[in-house]
């Protein structure tokens, strides 16, 4: 059995196979084409989930397979309902002095826009992810600025089922700003959702830009997040 | 992205299972469908079988309406396997036209299984997945056909004593 078995691998890996062709933008566009009936599922909420280069290989095939759905860097986008959001969202993060202490410890060198002034807060999340904050002023909401490291090319981004994200120009490079409050869950770097970390996220920006993912928070419209991310 | 990662293992199961020119269409409509079915995806369940498992009934739409399927060609002028693989057999080619031969003789289910099996090289849960079969049928089914060949084509590599 073993022989024979072997010989027939052996035999299938010279067997005469065209090239695969690339069917992704045909698949894509065909997508793309709402089908005519429209499931309850796109009136669920959006789940954002931040995920990171090792927690996308990590994953198991079909989470991944939902992950890769639709994805901008290490940001995966679900249409589906999201986790409870417990009172306090557990995460461990870490204050620190500056953003040069912050791209020590990550890595991540982050240039928050100059129009929003100095920040109030700098964190470091789980060790991975930058988050800076600026309070509310007279002229803008609360703003905050998520970087963390994520696969530089966007996933399925003319996918648009998901009717809260549109697609906007951030300097150049494509972002997606997601209007709506959403969820907004942590994966750990071993693939798995912190349920924990579950928070009601406001109006965001999303974007990829020299290998980081930006995710840029404030109650403003696309607009103007977009013209902020664009500084960055 | 998804379609990028799977649509080699995807068009080659296709073509495989005799879709020839159509093999494209079949890959392309494959995914559409495993897309438009996502909901259906139980959570924990490998993507991989699910949509070859997809793939191969698409591709048997295909063929359906032809009366022949596109036979199982051998790559002009193939060279014996250049992977580097110390457990590689170099197949001459009297070897490989006769056991091609002999695998096209075979019952449509066990040409499934064996193409499963071995031209992918899928293990026998995942081809259980793909084809809709129990696992024992898998089984069965794979060395049924094993034996009809080892009864056309012997053995390669008998000589050892006590095999």
């Amino acid at each position: 059995m073993a022989d024979l078995g072997r010989e027939l691998r052996a035999l299938g890996r010279q067997l005469d196979v065209p090239p695969a062709p690339d069917v992704t933008r045909a698949v894509r566009a065909r997508l793309a084409s709402p089908p005519a009936r429209r499931r309850p599922v796109l009136r669920y909420a959006l789940v954002v989930l931040l995920v990171l280069l090792s927690a996308v290989l990590a994953v198991p095939p079909v989470r991944a397979a939902v992950l890769d759905f639709f994805r901008i860097g290490g940001v995966s986008v679900r249409s589906e309902p999201g986790p409870p959001v417990p009172p306090t969202p557990a995460l461990s993060s870490r204050p620190v002095a500056d953003l040069q202490e912050a791209e020590r410890a990550t890595g991540l060198r982050v240039r928050p826009p100059a129009a929003l002034g100095p920040p109030d807060s700098v964190l470091v999340v789980e060790g991975r992810v930058v988050s800076v904050g600026w309070r509310a002023s007279a002229d803008r909401p609360e703003v905050r600025l998520d970087a963390f490291d994520g696969l530089p090319e966007p996933i399925f981004e003319k996918y648009l089922r998901f009717r809260d994200a549109v697609e906007v120009d951030v300097g150049g490079v494509p972002g997606w700003y997601v209007g709506g409050p959403h969820e907004l869950v942590y994966v750990d770097p071993g693939g798995v959702r912190r349920e924990s970390s579950a928070r009601l996220a406001g109006p965001t920006l999303i974007w990829v830009r020299g290998g980081t993912t930006y995710r840029l928070e404030a109650d403003l419209p696309a607009t103007r997040l977009a013209a902020l991310a664009a500084s960055i | 992205m998804l379609v990028t990662r799977y649509t080699a293992v995807a068009h080659r199961t296709a073509v495989l299972l005799g879709a020839g020119a159509d093999a494209e269409d079949v890959v392309q409509d494959s995914f559409v469908k495993a897309f438009g079915t996502l909901h259906r995806f139980r959570d924990g369940a490998p993507f991989r079988p699910w949509l070859l498992r997809i793939v191969v009934n698409q591709a048997k739409n295909f063929t359906r309406g032809r009366r022949r399927r596109a036979a199982l060609e051998l790559r002009a002028g193939a060279e014996p396997d250049p992977l580097p693989d110390p457990e590689q057999l170099a197949l001459d080619e009297l070897r490989r036209d006769a056991l091609l031969a002999a695998v096209r003789t075979l019952p449509d289910k066990d040409q499934l299984v064996v193409t499963c099996r071995f031209f992918l090289d899928l293990g026998e849960e995942e081809t259980a997945r793909v084809l809709g079969w129990p696992r024992g049928s898998v089984k069965s089914r794979t060395s049924r056909a094993l034996g009809r060949l080892r009864a056309q084509v012997g053995e390669l590599g008998r000589e050892v004593a006590g095999g």
